[in-house]
């Protein structure tokens, strides 16, 4: 470890020319895309909306800025284009006001009017604003102010007492109401109980031009104000204002703003000018003007502290946490600075060419007085102290330590101790009356009292644990903090010392230097293990994973609540309540920072000084509030095309190409933000990308969230994030109910099949039981011994009178008898095969009753052929009529049979009731009706009147 | 509760009548000691109202609004006597405009004056889109109203038209709840002026 400790002491001898820094470096100059027309777009007004939007007023509409690119908003019919002034009100609304005195707001990201009944006013609209109690006050050029108060707009002119009805300018002050600039002085109006009172402050009150043009009320709610030719001027919380005289030679002021050390000073001829102030409003020398932009009108200072001003099409960034340059050397032969002192006057101190020099700010300008130590100490500075007394230790490499007392110039060397002749220092720290000195040779502690000092050396590796160490620290408990080079950190509390050996890599545990933030924490920088922050229990390491910038940690420093680590030549800055990271660069002003041990320093007031070259920068790093990027969902587009949705939204099964707009906002550096996004519902882990937008082109189905985090280095944890939750809506189809639906459908349609089946299997049997039964009525009445033993004698007089008729007789017996056989298992035979059984029935009984039965048949032969009908039906009805009637020449029975509209076959007789019926009467009709039921939908029709017996039989088509 | 309901109400009225009299003295003095027409006076002015609540239209219209406009310096003032409306739906409708909601005894006059904000020259034929900003007192509460018009000039005529709305809520014309159907919070009213030189 001894060679690393020597690389180090070896850069304080190297000799590096570097180039030299200008403030141009912390400023950036953005350009406005030209109009539609291709003019030239300028811009009048800027502002800041809640989400952390940049937004430009200007000639061409309203433009929106994210720190890269100018997007512009859309506007609705009618609404004019030249901007004049932005303000959102308590309700997050947008109002827009335009230089032809309408009024607008932003909505849906389209510029609209806004409708007032009282009209708009007929001249420009100079500014919007806000006041404490949330009523929206408009400056305008010549009708005096407006306010907006329950729907209305009330007007306050000169009328009502305000000086003039020009105004240029609006602020809130402290209290309720506002000031309003105009041409003749300011106006503090306030409203009481709905009455309007105005003050006036002019010229007659001391006010140094009575054309005031601009306004900033500051976080101290001091006021500051820019005048038309007497430059700017402050006011404090109480209306008072220092006697001070300012020569001011650079013009018109348009716009003015101030931190709480700076003031910003934008005027129409001289650019951006930049004051320095205390916290008494004393106003020192201008600390820069900018060359960059000649005409400003108008001025923001973002959230992150950046002052941006706007001139024509140009907007200019100028970082709001940059480092000053407070001593410049006169020659080039001027050595670099490796060793800094703040002492407790507020003056700095640091090595020359052959001796230290202090540089003290008088009356805002720092001035320098040398002193020369060649006689004593003819060698390298590399540390520098200052005691309680006010002496200053002067460290050497090769001989030892001088003591300068600035107020006689005296010189001491200091012999007392051995160990320190001629030996070389690495650091001289202490606190009060211990001082403690680390050297090649060893460590020294230093006890002053009075005129003497006691000297107690420390040769022992066992205490310190190495006896190389780079740093001593004095905490605010008066623990003593060695950075080591090689065994970590060692802490000597109570007497005690206690070795912190917890890193153990390959780069070893060489510690730097130590310091302490306001928590009691002790932060110290290494060689190759980051920055580690050791709260009393355990570590924080502190990579580029957590954040840093980079793992070559050249300088460390403490400032307010900020832990200041610096780089070859970049600056981070860590918040130590919420460990968030600041980022300063080359675009923030920061040169090349000299790399020695003892060359950066900070004062209680949070400043820190560190070197570059032979110059002292000066930083104030405890103003920089660090805060995140923000990060929003900007757009959603579906199928590539916008659409205005909010979150929520439920998109149909089809609408499922959706892409996601978003933006992460850091306008320091815009260009560091890394995003990671996650839609939930799809992705299981988070997605890093650089894309600001993300497109998910085929979602099925489900509830999604979009979340999106912006970071400005690898570490995502406790990152912002932005969400946008929608629906993709399940086609119909895939719809629970649907699917019950279908379900039951299915059901019911299967149990009305299996029903039907069972009902056609059910009417099965019983048609077969009619059938049987049918049959067997069938076989006994036609077996019956009265048909049969009236057919024989028929025969046999058949015999005996026509022989050759008996045959045919006998043959149509036979063939009915067959008939029967065949067709009783049928259930349908063609009306055909009916009419021939019938045809043969009808002669066996014609041969008994002669011309007194007589039939009938008119059934044509497409009928015949076509229709069907259960068999011997017919034969059954003409075996009824015959059974039921007298059958006589005296009472004929006629029977017709004919086809009735296609669908019925009418069997009709005439009625001669016999006055005794055979027994088993109705039973055949019963039957045929029963089988019709069965077989078709038509019932069998029996008519029955006194004249004629009608039985209609349903023609089944074939 | 603002400071005018705790005061006396004829004082109120005693309080108009004055402020009256005193911007019609102002006027008539301004111009007399100038001779020059610079007064325009309106003697039988139209004012008629329209409220549309749900229940019942009221619709009633005065022609005796007078009224002076001072063209050099913009000022001007117009009165009417609630008395005068006419053309209600019913005489129980007269009655209760008059009796319950504008208490037209103890306030008789409803009057509007103030300045006009734009600075146009009205001696020149023409037709100007004005606000007249001024204190609409109705029912004995003042209020302070910017009221658009269109003003015409026409041969040594000017011509007054206006349409705004008033709020009985701002007015503290009370709605008694039975009748809240009746009578709309928002009553439109159009005036229809001429002003002739005094």
């Amino acid at each position: 470890m001894k060679t690393q400790l020597k690389h180090i002491i070896f850069s304080f001898f190297a000799v590096i020319s570097f180039v030299l820094h200008t403030f141009a470096g912390a400023e950036k100059l953005f350009t406005l895309p030209p109009g539609d027309d291709a003019g030239i777009t300028r811009i009048n007004v800027l502002y800041q909306n809640k989400k952390g939007y940049i937004l430009a007023g200007t000639n061409n509409g309203l433009y929106r800025f994210d720190g890269i690119d100018f997007y512009r908003y859309s506007s609705a019919d009618n609404v004019p284009e030249d901007i004049s002034a932005i303000c959102e009100t308590p309700s997050e609304q947008t109002w827009i006001g335009f230089s032809n005195g309408n009024l607008g707001v932003l909505q849906n990201n389209t510029v609209r009017l806004l409708r007032f009944d009282e009209g708009y006013p007929k001249v420009a609209i100079t500014k919007i604003t806000v006041d404490n109690k949330g009523l929206i006050w408009i400056g305008t050029a010549g009708e005096g102010l407006y306010y907006y108060n329950h729907a209305r707009l009330y007007n306050l002119n000169t009328d009502d007492g305000l000086s003039d009805d020009y105004v240029y300018d609006i602020t809130t002050t402290g209290n309720a109401g506002i000031i309003a600039a105009t041409d003749r002085g300011l106006n503090i109006c306030t409203l009481i109980n709905g009455k309007k009172n105005v003050s006036i402050y002019s010229s007659k009150n001391g006010l140094k031009d009575n054309i005031v043009r601009c306004l900033y009320t500051a976080a101290n709610n001091s006021l500051w104000l820019g005048m038309q030719d007497a430059g700017f001027d402050v006011y404090n919380n109480k209306f008072q204002n220092p006697e001070r005289k300012m020569i001011w030679n650079y013009g018109q002021v348009n716009d003015i703003i101030a931190t709480s050390f700076q003031v910003f000073v934008a005027t129409e001829d001289n650019g951006l000018i930049v004051f320095d102030h205390d916290d008494d409003n004393n106003i020192f020398l201008a600390s820069h003007n900018t060359s960059q932009l000649k005409k400003i009108s108008c001025l923001l200072r973002d959230r992150e502290g950046n002052i941006w001003a706007a001139g024509d099409n140009l907007l200019l960034r100028r970082s709001g946490c940059s480092p000053d340059e407070i001593f410049h050397p006169d020659g080039t032969d001027a050595p670099n600075i490796h060793s800094l002192l703040c002492a407790k006057n507020k003056s700095i101190w640091f090595n020359t060419a052959n001796g230290v020099e202090q540089i003290r700010k008088v009356d805002g300008v720092w001035k320098g007085e040398k002193f020369d130590i060649t006689r004593a100490a003819n060698t390298e500075i590399s540390t520098l102290y200052e005691d309680k007394y006010g002496k200053i230790w002067i460290g050497t490499m090769g001989q030892g330590i001088c003591v300068l007392d600035p107020v006689t110039g005296k010189k001491t060397v200091i012999t007392a101790d051995t160990l320190l002749v001629k030996s070389n220092i690495i650091s001289i720290t202490g606190k009060d009356s211990s001082i403690w000195i680390s050297s090649l040779e060893g460590t020294v502690n230093a006890v002053l009292s009075g005129n003497n000092t006691r000297f107690i050396n420390y040769m022992d590796i066992k205490s310190i644990g190495s006896r190389y160490v780079n740093h001593i620290f004095t905490d605010s408990k008066d623990r003593v903090w060695f950075a080591t080079d090689g065994k970590g950190v060692t802490v000597l509390s109570n007497g005690k010392f206690t070795n912190l050996l917890q890193q153990n890599t390959a780069s070893g545990n060489v510690v730097y230097r130590l310091v302490e933030d306001p928590g009691g924490n002790i932060w110290y920088s290494t060689y190759n293990n980051g920055l580690i922050r050791y709260n009393g229990s355990s570590f924080k390491v502190f990579t580029q994973q957590q954040g840093l910038s980079s793992m070559n940690i050249t300088g460390l420093a403490a400032a307010g609540d900020n832990i200041v680590v610096f780089h070859k030549n970049n600056v981070d800055l860590i918040d130590s309540r919420t460990d968030r990271f600041f980022y300063t660069g080359t675009e923030q002003g920061i040169p090349n920072i000299n790399a020695d041990l003892n060359a950066f320093v900070s004062d209680d007031e949070g400043n820190v000084f560190f070197a570059a070259d032979s110059s002292v920068y000066k930083f104030h790093a405890s103003e920089q509030t660090i805060i995140q990027p923000l990060v929003m969902i900007d757009k959603i587009q579906l199928f590539l095309n916008d659409v205005p949705a909010e979150t929520g939204h439920v998109f149909n099964h089809d609408e499922n190409n959706i892409s996601l707009y978003f933006t992460g906002l850091y306008y320091s550096q815009p260009e560091k933000i890394q995003y990671q996004y996650k839609l939930e519902g799809y992705n299981r882990d988070w997605v890093n990308t650089n894309d600001r937008v993300q497109n998910f082109p085929d979602l099925p189905p489900d509830n999604y969230i979009f979340k999106v985090r912006a970071s400005l280095n690898k570490n995502f944890e406790n990152a912002p994030e932005a969400a946008f939750s929608f629906i993709i809506a399940k086609p119909f189809w895939l719809n629970a109910w649907f699917i019950v639906l279908c379900i039951v459908l299915a059901a019911s349609l299967f149990y009305f099949v299996i029903k039907q089946r069972e009902k056609n299997i059910q009417q099965l049997s019983k048609l077969e039981n009619e059938k049987i039964q049918s049959q067997l009525e069938m076989l006994r009445s036609q077996i019956n011994p009265h048909f049969l033993f009236n057919s024989f004698n028929t025969l046999i007089s058949e015999i005996e009178t026509q022989p050759d008729m008996a045959v045919t007789y006998v043959e149509h017996m036979s063939d009915f008898y067959r008939s029967i056989v065949v067709n009783r298992e049928k259930n349908l035979i063609t009306l055909r095969e009916e009419l021939d059984i019938l045809n043969d029935y009808f002669f066996i009984q014609q041969k008994r009753y002669g011309s007194a039965l007589h039939i009938n048949i008119n059934v044509t032969e497409e009928h015949s052929l076509n229709y069907l009908i259960t068999p011997l039906a017919l034969q059954l009805l003409i075996e009824n009529a015959i059974k039921h009637n007298m059958v006589s020449t005296e009472t004929k029975l006629e029977i017709k049979l004919f086809v009735e509209n296609d669908n019925y076959l009418v069997v009709q007789n005439n009625i001669n009731k016999k006055l005794y019926t055979e027994t088993g009467g109705n039973l055949g009709l019963q039957n045929i009706r029963r089988r019709y039921e069965i077989l078709c939908r038509q019932p069998v029709i029996i008519q029955n009147d006194d004249y004629f017996f009608t039985v209609k039989i349903p023609l089944i088509r074939k | 509760m603002p400071y005018h309901l705790k005061m006396d109400p004829l004082m109120n009225q005693r309080k108009t009548t004055l402020f009256f009299l005193s911007v019609f003295l102002y006027i008539s003095f301004s111009f007399g000691f100038r001779q020059t027409a610079q007064i325009y006076q309106a003697s039988r002015g139209k004012v008629s109202f329209k409220s549309e609540a749900p229940q019942e239209l009221i619709n009633a219209s005065s022609d005796q609004l007078a009224g002076l406009l001072d063209i050099d310096k913009k000022n001007f003032a117009f009165k009417i006597y609630i008395r005068s409306f006419k053309g209600f739906n019913s005489l129980t409708q007269e009655i209760h405009f008059n009796e319950n909601y504008m208490e037209s005894d103890k306030y008789p006059v409803a009057s509007f004056s103030g300045k006009i904000i734009e600075d146009e020259d009205f001696t020149k034929d023409g037709s100007y889109q004005v606000r007249a900003k001024g204190t609409l007192i109705i029912h004995g509460v003042p209020q302070e109203r910017i009221i658009k018009c269109s003003i015409t000039v026409t041969d040594k005529k000017i011509t007054v038209k206006s349409n705004f709305t008033v709020l009985l809520s701002d007015h503290n014309i009370p709605i008694p709840k039975l009748v809240y159907q009746k009578l709309a919070n928002e009553i439109q009213v159009s005036v229809n002026a001429t002003l002739e030189p005094r």
